[in-house]
């Protein structure tokens, strides 16, 4: 689906170096990494905002790619209700869609009857359900989350975690989530990776088995197990520093 | 502090100064021609009501279709300033200029230019001049405000710059759009004013020749009615903005729901 080959970036310094990294259709990798690591870079790199100082990045098949990207704030336009807000990816590719599509999507999201309201009448968990949905309503095959759920509280974020997990396993795109916490990228993923810091590289990278339930695997002690894993290789991604 | 005496006070106080300012041209006998005391002025008003009124709509009238045609130029201007940079950097210095020369300054230019006969227009070109530049420099302000993660959004979803300007950087910009507006008609009231002291000698039909004329005659009252109604303009387009903005901004701009709770 999505390929990095000897990426690197600068800005005034490296920011990213050595990147490479193959992702699978269908595939959920989470990216850790301390603060000012180069993850947002990445994502910006992945969905072709910026482009790379060296190396490549490309797609499987660049030409059916819809790109979803879900920033660390909502990004709402304030001035546009609910509906108006997911369907814009649509109007800005001058799609015809049906209003019950939309309204299906937000039924998919928990927001069945927040259509007419504006995001200033929302919880900053309904904003980010918001922000899904319209990251996703163009039959989008890669997503990339920045951080999505840092805002929010532990409760929110768990259902908000589980709410996506479930549109993934329907849809099965491909996923590239950027995130601070461990657990939640343990949780989430398929494949965890952890960056360094100064310049960004991938030190480590952990593939997570599946489990049949999520919930059990949360409080088992392999879980508990790689957490402590990954963290210590967080931890020296730092040291390096 | 509840609604009724935010509006009510305000009125209370004026009555009051009028009521003493009464007493105090009463006690002291001052003359008509220097202050006439406020039953004068209303006198005057009443007596003069017509000629005043037709006044009154000229000045608004010029006033209107002035901020009308500013309110289009600027927002013309910066919508040509944020698609192009370097037409940006080599004008706005030159809208600059406009806005720091004084009106009264480019006046007898103006009344040259388009004839002596054509007062109303010299006066209407007046006041866009002095009206345009705050709604030009808070919608540039604003184009330059918009959220830089919704801009990369738009990039991500390929939409055109047309796409771009008319669904993200004008709705984004809409409150200081409207701020520049608010600005902008008071400007255009005192433009269109002070255009017609200039320019407006015996042809123009506006305010400030009741104004220029009553003062010759020393009708003070005359005037100070001129004045009040000139006041009551302005009053009315301050209001008239705050409405439309209000109307616009009601169901989703920060600045009115607090104002609301």
């Amino acid at each position: 689906m999505l390929n990095f080959s000897n990426v690197h970036m600068k800005f005034d310094k490296d920011v990213l170096s050595d990147i490479n990294l193959n992702i699978d259709s269908g595939e959920f990798v989470s990216i850790l990494g301390p603060s000012g690591c180069g993850k947002s870079t990445l994502l910006r790199l992945a969905s072709n905002l910026a482009k790379p100082t060296k190396g490549v990045v490309d797609y499987i098949s660049p030409k059916d790619l819809s790109i979803g990207f879900v920033f660390q704030n909502p990004t709402l336009m304030p001035w546009r209700t609910v509906m108006e807000n997911i369907t814009l990816p649509l109007e800005l590719n001058k799609k015809k869609f049906s209003k019950e599509e939309a309204l299906m999507w937000l039924a998919r999201v928990g927001l069945k009857d927040k259509e007419k309201s504006y995001p200033n009448e929302l919880s900053g968990g309904q904003m980010m359900r918001v922000s899904i949905a319209r990251s996703l309503i163009n039959g989008c095959n890669l997503l990339l989350l920045d951080e999505p759920f840092a805002a929010l509280d532990e409760i929110t974020r768990r259902k908000l975690e589980d709410d996506l997990l479930e549109i993934w396993e329907k849809e099965k795109f491909t996923v590239l989530f950027v995130t601070h916490s461990v657990s939640e990228a343990i949780y989430l993923s398929q494949r965890v990776l952890v960056l360094s810091s100064g310049p960004g590289k991938i030190v480590y990278e952990k593939n997570i088995s599946q489990y049949i339930s999520k919930e059990e695997f949360r409080e088992s002690k392999e879980f508990q197990a790689i957490n402590s894993e990954i963290f210590e290789k967080l931890k020296s991604g730092v040291n390096n520093e | 502090m509840n609604k009724l005496s935010t509006y009510f006070s305000p009125i209370i106080a004026l009555c009051i100064i009028f009521i003493i300012w009464e007493f105090l041209v009463n006690l002291f006998s001052i003359q008509l021609y220097i202050l006439p005391a406020p039953t004068d002025i209303f006198l005057s008003l009443n007596d003069n009501l017509r000629e005043l009124l037709l006044a009154t709509l000229n000045t608004l009238k010029i006033t209107l279709f002035a901020f009308l045609i500013a309110t289009l130029i600027a927002i013309g201007l910066a919508i040509i300033f944020s698609l192009s940079k370097i037409l940006e950097i080599s004008l706005y210095p030159i809208t600059v200029i406009f806005q720091v020369t004084p009106v009264v300054a480019i006046a007898p230019l103006i009344i040259i230019w388009v004839g002596l006969d054509n007062a109303e227009m010299a006066i209407l070109i007046l006041s866009v001049i002095v009206a345009f530049f705050p709604v030009l420099a808070n919608t540039n302000l604003g184009f330059r405000s918009v959220d830089k993660n919704l801009k990369e959004l738009f990039l991500i979803n390929r939409a055109s710059k047309w796409q771009t300007l008319i669904k993200l950087n004008l709705p984004y910009a809409t409150p200081y759009i409207l701020t520049g507006m608010k600005t902008s008609i008071g400007l255009a009231l005192i433009g269109t004013v002070v255009a017609e002291f200039v320019a407006g000698t015996g042809s123009s039909a506006g305010l400030s020749w009741i104004i220029i004329e009553s003062g010759n005659r020393l009708d003070i009252a005359k005037l100070f009615s001129a004045l009040i109604l000139l006041v009551l303009s302005g009053i009315f387009l301050f209001l008239l903005m705050s409405t439309i903005e209000y109307s616009i901004l009601r169901r989703w701009h920060q600045s009115v729901k607090e104002n609301e709770s």
